[in-house]
């Protein structure tokens, strides 16, 4: 996995001019969701795995498309009938942005198994290490503050009428 | 209560998934070839917890996984590094040793692994701030405020 922070920047960097676009009520409420959907799959897994490494293989299939569908479905019946709808594409939208980045990502062994449970092939183009990718954090954080910036001056300038 | 039923049933697909995962996944962890010599012997483990450099020697290094487990590795040694976690993939031998396929040093893992735990602690702020759940429905509502 690339770090969590690079995740969330870059799924910032789409869902933030995406909102501004589409605007609807509580557009930044459900972008948190957004967020969450592009760690969820690591939270699920890699996290249980630092804390406790013997649960490697019973947590594989956690990090996989299906897995994280079912999760996702658990925690979209928890929310509110009126807004399972958006938290449910919220939700599936950052997870499958996670794992579009995730196929970039180099691995010794194969790790990545989107075709899970129906296929064992290894979905990574294995082009980017995780452990370059993270020096690169403070550079999405400051595309993420320019972006901001640039919305905020941008709102700034319009009439009030529009704003 | 339809909702809890429904939420039963997923969660048990998701049980049953990752027991499936577990039972058939392509992975032989160290521990599963060490605890059957025989079996695995000239098989390729593919997956480590957590493994690091403990001593690098001429031919190889001495491997430790989280837990104390160890083993040693014969494999070029070019551009190892001591105490840093690796990526291996190496063939096992019942005699107690491995001969590495591919290594390849884990850069920053640590630094990556700290990082992503302020960012899960940023987005669960960030949540909380939006969302509550209500303990006696439990549901999940906005905040009026979000």
């Amino acid at each position: 996995m690339p770090d969590l922070i690079t995740h969330v920047a870059i799924s910032h960097l789409i869902k933030r001019p995406w909102d501004r676009a589409h605007p609807g009520t509580h557009a930044n409420a459900f972008c948190i969701l957004f967020y969450f959907g592009t760690i969820l799959p690591d939270i699920t897994s890699r996290a249980l795995n630092i804390a406790f490494p013997s649960t490697l293989k019973w947590t594989l299939a956690l990090h996989t498309p299906a897995g994280t569908l079912l999760c996702c479905i658990i925690l979209t019946l928890l929310f509110e009938s009126s807004i399972r709808k958006r938290a449910f594409l919220n939700l599936m939208g950052g997870a499958s942005l996670h794992y579009l980045l995730d196929t970039f990502q180099y691995a010794t062994t194969p790790v990545f198994f989107w075709g899970f449970p129906f296929s064992w092939a290894d979905s990574s183009l294995h082009i980017l290490d995780a452990g370059d990718i993270v020096l690169f954090s403070p550079v999405w954080v400051f595309f993420v503050v320019l972006m901001e910036i640039i919305f905020y001056l941008f709102h700034y300038k319009q009439p009030a009428h529009l704003h | 209560m339809l909702r809890w039923i429904l939420i039963l049933i997923i969660l048990g697909t998701l049980a049953a998934l990752c027991k499936w995962g577990a039972s058939n996944s392509p992975w032989l962890l160290l521990g599963e070839a060490m605890e059957e010599p025989v079996r695995f012997d000239g098989k390729t483990v593919n997956q480590f917890l957590y493994p690091k450099i403990e001593e690098i020697y001429r031919d190889g290094f001495l491997l430790t996984e989280r837990g104390g487990r160890s083993m040693r590795v014969f494999c070029d040694t070019t551009g190892l590094i001591q105490d840093k976690w690796v990526g291996l993939e190496a063939v096992y031998h019942k005699e107690g040793y491995l001969i590495a396929r591919h290594v390849k040093i884990a850069k920053n893992r640590g630094y990556k692994i700290y990082l992503s735990l302020l960012t899960v602690i940023f987005i669960a702020i960030l949540g909380i701030r939006s969302f509550r759940f209500d303990w006696r429905t439990g549901t999940i509502h906005l905040r009026p405020n979000a």
